[in-house]
């Protein structure tokens, strides 16, 4: 706490705020970059839009209230910047969401940067099956390992809300899987 | 084996606050998802997190300044009221056009639907990150953030001029 309270310090200083945010881009950008590639499973497009993240954050840092942590502030950004980003592709392409997501899927199988095997690339197409709220829950919770706290801090939901979205989300990705 | 050596001193060794609250539920959690692989299967290119920050660096030192959102709430709040009174503005047209209909009329009729569509859709962009980024900082003075007649104004004096416009339409017929 005593490490964010002085980045972002030096965050607000004129004369510090480039070093502070390199500072800030090398502590977050893995935790963010894979919190974002989760979301949009494309390695182009996931930086793409971590980039747009990194940016907003610098933009804006001088309005960070400090109500909620920092990091649970970039997160929302990046959350945000995956679902505009997201939406505006399935506007493009005129199919829905979840149409979208079984196309990013189906990509998957001849993504360079996609080393998994059946198991992986099953547990995707169940994924897209979900709605989104509770494909976000599962993902965070699961290979985030966020505590249900910090998920509730960056989703604005109840912490009991959260556990009911991850057990659903964990009971029908187990169905899916187990069907064949 | 000595007795003492079976009792593990409890001195020096701590635990996560709420560590003991929450294991049987982390247990069962875990239990609940033995099926599920550990690894997602998703890889980055060779050095890319040793590239970002230089990236993102580059793009910041490149991306337009931006003053604290709060004082564009204002043109925020402003385009919405713009935005409306076109809807408005192209709606009434359409329906007072209604019962005597053209291809012009019919176009015209389409075009009101296409924006009201336009802007309904659109509507979730205009958040102050897009506001703020259309900006234009090299132009915009003191003066054109402070005294700015209130967006009701604006509105009204929106709606006088189409208002103009739209008699000298009628006056031409």
């Amino acid at each position: 706490m005593l490490a964010e309270t002085s980045l972002l310090a030096d965050l607000t200083d004129k004369h510090k705020k480039e070093q502070a945010f390199r500072q800030l881009v090398q502590t977050y950008q893995e935790r963010l970059y894979w919190h974002i590639r989760r979301m949009v499973l494309n390695h182009d497009d996931a930086d793409d839009v971590l980039q747009n993240t990194f940016i907003k954050v610098y933009q804006n840092i001088d309005g960070f209230k400090g109500d909620s942590k920092l990091y649970s502030w970039m997160y929302r950004i990046a959350t945000n910047e995956a679902l505009t980003f997201l939406k505006k592709r399935s506007k493009n392409a005129g199919i829905t969401s979840e149409e979208l997501q079984q196309q990013l899927v189906n990509q998957l199988e001849a993504d360079v940067y996609f080393e998994g095997e059946e198991i992986q690339l099953k547990l995707q197409r169940a994924l897209a099956t979900l709605p989104e709220k509770q494909r976000q829950v599962f993902n965070m919770k699961y290979f985030d390992e966020m505590k249900y706290q910090e998920m509730s801090e960056v989703l604005d939901t109840s912490v009991g809300a959260l556990k009911a979205s991850y057990h659903h989300a964990v009971k029908k990705i187990e169905a899916y899987l187990t069907q064949d | 084996m000595s007795s003492k050596k079976n009792n593990i001193p409890k001195e020096g060794f701590k635990v996560p606050e709420g560590y003991f609250e929450g294991f049987y539920d982390r247990l069962q959690e875990k239990k609940d998802t033995h099926f599920l692989p550990e690894e997602d299967g998703f890889s980055v290119p060779d050095g890319y997190f040793d590239r970002l920050a230089d990236e993102v660096m580059d793009k910041v030192k490149e991306s337009p300044k931006v003053v604290a959102l709060h004082s564009y709430r204002k043109y925020y709040y402003a385009i919405s009221g713009v935005a409306a009174a076109l809807v408005l503005f192209f709606g009434i047209r359409a329906f007072l056009n209604a019962g005597d209909f053209n291809l012009n009329q019919e176009m015209e009729a389409l075009a009101s639907e296409d924006i009201t569509n336009y802007l309904s859709d659109q509507s979730y962009q205009l958040d102050s990150y897009a506001i703020a980024e259309v900006m234009d900082m090299e132009t915009m003075t003191v003066d054109d953030m402070l005294d700015q007649p209130t967006e009701e104004d604006r509105l009204f004096e929106y709606l006088d001029e189409q208002i103009d416009l739209y008699n000298q339409d009628i006056l031409a017929y």
